[in-house]
């Protein structure tokens, strides 16, 4: 009996050390306190646990630069209608987040994104309302 | 004849045929718990004194060759398919045109191992590299389609690794006409030099060469086997098919192919060591490698001097600057003729140089 207590505590602790190792802080690595815009095309999207990946291309004065849009997990995507083929390669994004607290990294926590054709995440019924005004 | 003679004889046969064929049936052990549709009955055949699968007892066209260890090359489907067998599953490099094919080539493959297919590496996104991604990938595991045997698809959680502009030329934006099923992209792309994996207790190295044949495309090493998977960039039977339109160039063809020699390492005079499988053709060494590249360094040459003097395309073309080279590896009818080669090359070839 013993033995076994042993042996799920230490399952329970290795567990949460590999949980901990992916699954970081937000507020420790981007600035809560600022917002930016960034307006790229999609070349990767990872939907998955516990944080999504986006890498959007950016496109500044003909020097392209490559943004990490970090997002929610995928069973939080996917409970706000979000799925793992919503975003393709290639489509056009607008996304607004918080920026790296280092400031030569270029990437982001997604707050909102949006696509030309309608597809939004992050935003409030009303915010809809007004964004398609 | 009496009844124990003929009995013997009946078992003599058996048993040289036995000898002789190794006939492989699928194994049917599904992994996922899901429905089991019926298969058609499928057979692989084994020589064994040659170590050859064939994927049909009367049509031997796609067939399976022993490379090195665990690493086996089919031919006959498209694109050769680099094939690399282990306890975690079967790793295929480029999946050939699929259709008709491809179901061949899943027989092979259960016969090779009883593994389902657990990743796809894709050299280039052209579609003999990649028409039998989408089977080769297969159902959802445990769902329709799904619980398949060995060399069937992992589900469609299989990755399909490739360089970053592979799924772009694959896939489509949203609202877009996509050319490929979605089911065949690749999920896991790479746009640096190199994209590492490692499976079987093997490191793979898919080495990114760029504005080759595409822009697109990928070597892959197997370093413990020491193979090297060289895609489109080496052929053994035509010209390099330099897709200029995809962003592909003469130069970058020589510079996968010095690439390749980089890795390289033969076993004596030059002969053995490193194995290279090409795109299309035989399994080869540096020293096959290395006369492909000379050639095709001195037929670039050629073209770019011509092209310096004023010639143009068609009075390059018509002057036979490969033709000391087309008994080889020239063609005048086909989908990939000289005339086309000397085309690709002289267009991707700057005159600054």
């Amino acid at each position: 009996m013993k033995s076994k207590f042993i042996l799920v505590s230490l399952f329970t602790m290795l567990g949460v050390a590999a949980t901990a190792l992916a699954h970081h802080s937000f507020a420790a690595t981007y600035d809560e306190s600022k917002t930016i815009e960034i307006k790229g095309k999609v070349v990767v999207f990872s939907f998955r646990n516990p944080h999504s990946l986006i890498t959007v291309e950016v496109t500044d004065n003909g020097k392209k630069a490559r943004w990490a849009v970090e997002g929610p997990g995928s069973t939080q995507l996917a409970n706000t209608g979000v799925q793992n083929d919503s975003l393709k390669y290639g489509d056009e994004v607008v996304v607004t987040g918080n920026p790296s607290r280092s400031p030569d990294e270029t990437k982001l926590r997604m707050r909102t994104m949006k696509r030309p054709d309608g597809f939004s995440y992050g935003f409030t019924a009303e915010q809809r309302k007004a964004t398609e005004q | 004849m009496n009844t124990a003679k003929r009995l013997s004889i009946l078992i003599c046969a058996g048993a040289l045929l036995t000898a002789g064929l190794a006939v492989t049936m699928p194994l049917q052990r599904g992994r996922g718990a899901g429905p089991q549709q019926p298969s058609p009955i499928r057979t692989a055949i084994f020589d064994p004194q040659q170590k050859i699968y064939f994927a049909d007892a009367t049509d031997r066209s796609v067939r399976a060759l022993s490379v090195r260890d665990n690493i086996w090359m089919i031919v006959g489907a498209g694109a050769n398919i680099t094939v690399q067998t282990g306890d975690d599953g079967v790793l295929v490099v480029d999946t050939g045109s699929g259709g008709a094919s491809g179901e061949k080539v899943q027989t092979i493959l259960r016969a090779i191992s009883t593994k389902p297919v657990r990743y796809i590496l894709n050299s280039s996104f052209h579609p003999d590299h990649t028409g039998g991604n989408d089977p080769l990938r297969g159902a959802p595991p445990g769902g329709a389609g799904g619980g398949r045997g060995g060399g069937g698809g992992g589900g469609r959680g299989t990755p399909i690794a490739a360089f970053e502009t592979v799924l772009g030329r694959m896939s489509a934006p949203t609202g877009k006409v996509s050319p490929t099923p979605s089911n065949a992209w690749p999920s896991e792309t790479y746009f640096n030099a190199f994209h590492d994996i490692y499976f079987n207790n093997e490191g793979i190295q898919m080495i990114h060469i760029p504005d080759a044949i595409t822009d697109g495309d990928s070597i892959v090493y197997f370093r413990r086997s020491d193979v090297i998977a060289a895609g489109d960039i080496f052929m053994t039977t035509t010209y390099p098919v330099i897709d200029v339109k995809a962003g592909g160039s003469i130069d970058g063809v020589l510079a996968g192919l010095n690439k390749i020699l980089d890795i390289c390492i033969p076993k004596e005079k030059q002969e053995g060591g490193t194995v290279v499988i090409p795109g299309h053709g035989r399994i080869s060494d540096e020293a096959d490698v290395l006369e492909y590249r000379d050639m095709l360094k001195i037929v670039r040459d050629r073209i770019l001097d011509a092209k310096r003097k004023g010639r143009t395309l068609q009075q390059v073309q018509a002057s036979g600057l490969t033709k000391d080279y087309d008994g080889r590896y020239g063609t005048t009818t086909g989908p990939w003729t000289t005339a086309m080669f000397v085309e690709a090359a002289y267009q991707s070839l700057s005159e600054r140089k």
